[in-house]
């Protein structure tokens, strides 16, 4: 797909704009604010339905249907459109398509191209023809870890990265969310082991249980623990009695006691001993300290490290891999710190959480009679009671300390003694004695059979909420482990399929390269290692190894880079559908030479595409012309841009056209200017194609009086030097041809007077403005023959301006684009 | 050139298929939510929250 034509109305800077490519390439040149980037937005916005400069990072509080528009249209979105006449392979005729702001998703077209289309539009929407200067410096200068996002943004493939990061949110998500009902069944088996005195849930254990209390009341075993049976075929047992199981009550009292948790303390003990002095010798090595607790950050320093080796925080240089192994090295002992801090403070929580559970158990059994007036106006039980109470919730405020123990296991928080005193009744104030005697004196002994049932009760609940929590955790585990593939998947896949593209492209990318280099860049080579998000890309530097692009090489040869890779990864993703480039202000730190080169690669490598080039750099505008890329009439001037009117747009061709135009209205200084203004920067071009010599000036500024006497007097030296390899080879029929097109040369200068302007003031170029009008068309007449007879080829479709060739330093030749103008300089 | 010839998939499509060839593989996927996951917008967390919550009975 081509462009033939384009209508612009009121799309960004631009009220309403014409432009006719006619399927050629086409190059908008002029300075920064002069609405060129316009053009590409408008025909982004024509060709994709959005514009991508109003998208994506740094671009908060902007909007296609605010800020697309020119700011006068914002409220009638009807009036801002695009319009085309584009071309494609298979449809002999122009297409017309069009698109306005008012409804930005249609495009539209004669739906009789539908078929045709459908592929072109699909290609055209993935975006993946236009390359701006912001995405090429953020390709470049991007690291390793974010380089491959950078390609994805080039080709327009944002939605890889959102996709990546949402499965990691679900992923997340759905992690807290089975930890949050792991914890909820962990609680609810805890609650029936309250009931079962059991240390720990076991399916057989607890069934166990259960059938021992349904033998107490005469029935059948279960087979299976299902809460809907655990009371089944019992008649139920009221009492009007409050009853205590004595048996019980003694075993879980004795189970408190300080003799039964000796063993628990002797362990728990040793791992205080273990934990508080690993803390200390953390809290008193600062580097330790700090480790512990910045350790992510450690972690994600060494991601962060540059490819040259340099510290991203204070740019000193280490050599090698030495600071990725220092803090490699700093992890791995702080992981062992940690690791030991988990040991121990594990180890006490869990004896810990055995103590809860005793005392849970011992709770349990006294929590049906602990609301009667008997059990309320016992100073005995209200104290002990509370006195259970305090107990636990210490051991509860221990565990939660040692979830951060470096925070909050302190010597002055937790004292070695208090320690000690969580697994001794007696310090704590607790007589247990006093406490069991007093239960049974007030509460009678329960029958066996209605001990059975009030723990059938109270089971058959709790196994209740156990099998909701596990169907529970069954389910989120099940989400959990499809986020988790899913997530891989992506990642996999994404991957192997981007890896893929990168073999592809890559030796296009390293021939596009070395093309553009020469002879001084010909063993170049390029390695793409793509690993998860990150891609490391690594060029050869003169045979010396390979490194990252920023790592030696100048910003130039880093610029040319990316435009390589970009012009690789489009011509495949594009490949025979859409004929069309778009560069948005990029090559701008490539050197002339380089960028002629650039031309060749063009000209050489996409002969058939058409090329929408913009930049700020008249010397660029002007190669691409002489190159052949762009043909004169296609280089569009854009000045003094204003919001009422737009760019002022001009094409070069149309010089000419526009200094008669001025002469039939008798004005005189507006040709004059336009006269001197073209000329002037015609005349700096053609200074650079021939090698002339010009007065050099620091700002590299300089009028035509600097410049075209210098062109003149090289076209004349070269010439004459052609003419002398000529006659020394015996060609008389070229030397005659030569000679002619000296007498030519110098009978045009001669109607110029550029060579009087140092001399007679009368005619220097400062007093156009003043002649008269018969006088000035003959001026003009005498510039145009020079443009178009003397320094460009006159075969109507190449007008490209002379070149000099070099064999090294070595003038070879002189020619044009075609070759009709071709002279040799060597001599025999 | 032809613009009749099928174009290539885009980068997004193929990566889309070859995760789905993928989850194929997984006992964890059937039919119907690899058939879900294909329809829904996976850059919408709660789609596909809600898609991978779903169709446990076809595990």
């Amino acid at each position: 797909m081509k462009i033939h034509s384009l209508n612009i109305k009121n799309v960004r800077g631009i009220p309403d704009l014409i432009i006719e490519p006619s399927l050629k390439s086409l190059v908008i040149y002029g300075p920064n604010g002069s609405g060129k980037s316009a053009v590409i937005d408008a025909i982004d916005f024509l060709l994709t339905g959005r514009i991508a400069r109003l998208i994506g990072e740094g671009t908060d509080g902007v909007s296609l249907k605010s800020h697309g528009p020119h700011i006068d249209k914002v409220a009638d979105l009807s009036k801002v459109e695009v319009t085309a006449e584009i071309k494609i392979a298979s449809v002999p005729e122009l297409i017309t398509i069009s698109r306005k702001m008012s409804q930005a998703s249609k495009l539209v077209y004669d739906k009789k191209y539908d078929l045709k289309l459908a592929p072109v539009i699909e290609l055209l929407d993935r975006g993946q023809h236009v390359f701006t200067r912001k995405e090429l410096l953020k390709l470049i200068t991007a690291k390793a870890s974010t380089r491959a996002l950078e390609i994805q943004k080039i080709l327009k493939l944002g939605d890889l990265e959102t996709i990546r990061k949402n499965l990691g949110s679900v992923f997340n998500e759905a992690k807290k969310e089975h930890k949050a009902v792991t914890l909820s069944l962990e609680a609810s088996k805890s609650d029936v082991l309250a009931i079962s005195g059991h240390a720990t849930y076991e399916v057989s254990e607890i069934l166990a249980y259960i059938n021992e209390q349904r033998k107490t009341l005469e029935a059948k075993s279960l087979t299976e623990l299902n809460a809907i049976d655990i009371q089944k075929d019992i008649a139920p047992i009221q009492s009007n009695v409050k009853s205590v199981n004595h048996e019980q009550l003694t075993k879980r009292v004795t189970a408190l006691k300080q003799s039964e948790l000796s063993a628990l303390f002797t362990e728990t003990n040793n791992h205080d001993k273990e934990l508080r002095t690993t803390l200390k010798s953390i809290r008193e090595d600062t580097k330790a300290n700090w480790d512990s607790t910045r350790h992510q950050f450690t972690i994600d320093g060494i991601s962060l490290i540059r490819e040259s080796g340099e510290c991203p925080l204070c740019d000193v240089e280490w050599k090698d891999e030495d600071l990725t192994e220092y803090l490699k090295k700093r992890v791995e002992t702080q992981k062992v710190r940690q690791e030991k801090l988990k040991l121990h403070a594990n180890g006490i929580s869990e004896n810990s959480r055995a103590v809860i559970l005793k005392i849970g158990q011992l709770a349990e059994l006294i929590s049906a009679v602990q609301d009667t007036e008997r059990a309320k106006s016992s100073a005995i039980l209200n104290s002990n009671t509370i006195t259970l109470s305090e107990w636990k919730r210490k051991l509860n405020q221990l565990n939660t300390a040692l979830l951060k123990p470096l925070d909050n296991y302190t010597d002055q928080q937790f004292k070695s003694e208090e320690i000690e005193s969580l697994y001794s009744p007696q310090q704590i104030d607790l007589n247990l004695d006093d406490f069991e005697a007093e239960v049974k004196k007030l509460f009678p002994e329960a029958t066996p059979e209605q001990t059975a049932w009030d723990n059938l009760t109270k089971l058959k609940e709790r196994i209740k909420l156990v099998e909701v929590g596990e169907q529970e955790v069954t389910k989120k585990a099940l989400v959990l482990n499809r986020a988790t593939v899913l997530g891989q998947a992506y990642v996999s896949a994404r991957d192997t399929v981007l890896e893929s593209l990168y073999d592809k492209i890559k030796h296009r990318f390293v021939g596009f390269y070395r093309e553009m280099h020469g002879p001084d860049e010909k063993g170049f080579d390029a390695s793409f290692s793509p690993k998860e998000a990150a891609l490391n890309l690594e060029v050869d530097f003169y045979g010396r190894g390979q490194h990252p692009p920023h790592a030696m090489h100048s910003e130039g040869h880093q610029d040319s880079m990316g435009v390589c890779l970009f012009l690789a990864l489009s011509e495949h993703l594009n490949k025979g559908l859409i004929d069309l480039t778009i560069l948005d202000d990029i090559v701008m730190s490539v050197d002339t030479g380089h960028r002629r080169a650039f031309c060749d690669v063009i000209a050489k490598s996409f002969p058939d595409r058409q090329f929408i080039i913009t930049t700020h750099d008249t010397m660029w505008a002007n190669q691409l012309k002489s190159a052949g890329i762009v043909p004169g009439k296609q280089m569009l001037k854009f000045s003094n841009w204003s919001v009422d009117d737009g760019p002022d747009v001009h094409y070069e061709a149309d010089m000419w056209g526009r200094i008669q135009k001025d002469l039939e209205n008798d004005d005189v200084p507006a040709a004059a200017a336009k006269l001197r203004r073209g000329m002037e920067e015609f005349s700096r071009y053609v200074c650079h194609s021939l090698r002339a010599s010009v007065p050099y000036t620091i700002d590299d500024a300089g009028s035509l009086g600097d410049f075209l006497p210098s062109a003149i007097g090289r076209y004349s030296d070269l010439l004459k030097a052609a003419i002398k390899s000529a006659e020394s080879w015996r060609k008389t029929e070229i030397a005659q041809e030569l000679k002619q097109i000296d007498k030519n040369r110098i009978s045009i200068v001669e109607r110029t007077n550029a060579e009087q302007w140092n001399v007679n003031k009368a005619v220097h170029f400062n007093e156009w403005a003043n002649m008269q009008k018969d006088d000035f068309v003959q001026v003009v007449e005498a510039f145009k023959d020079l443009y178009q007879q003397v320094f460009s080829c006159s075969n109507p479709s190449c007008q490209s301006v002379l070149q000099v060739t070099f064999n090294g330093a070595t003038k070879t030749g002189v020619r044009c684009k075609c070759g009709d103008t071709n002279w040799n300089l060597l001599k025999k | 050139m032809s613009e009749e010839k099928e174009i290539e998939k885009s980068i997004e499509r193929q990566i889309l298929d070859k995760t789905m060839e993928k989850l194929k593989q997984s006992e964890l996927f059937p039919e119907t939510l690899i058939d879900e996951l294909k329809k829904i917008d996976l850059t919408n967390k709660e789609s596909v929250k809600t898609a991978i919550s779903a169709h446990e009975e076809d595990k």
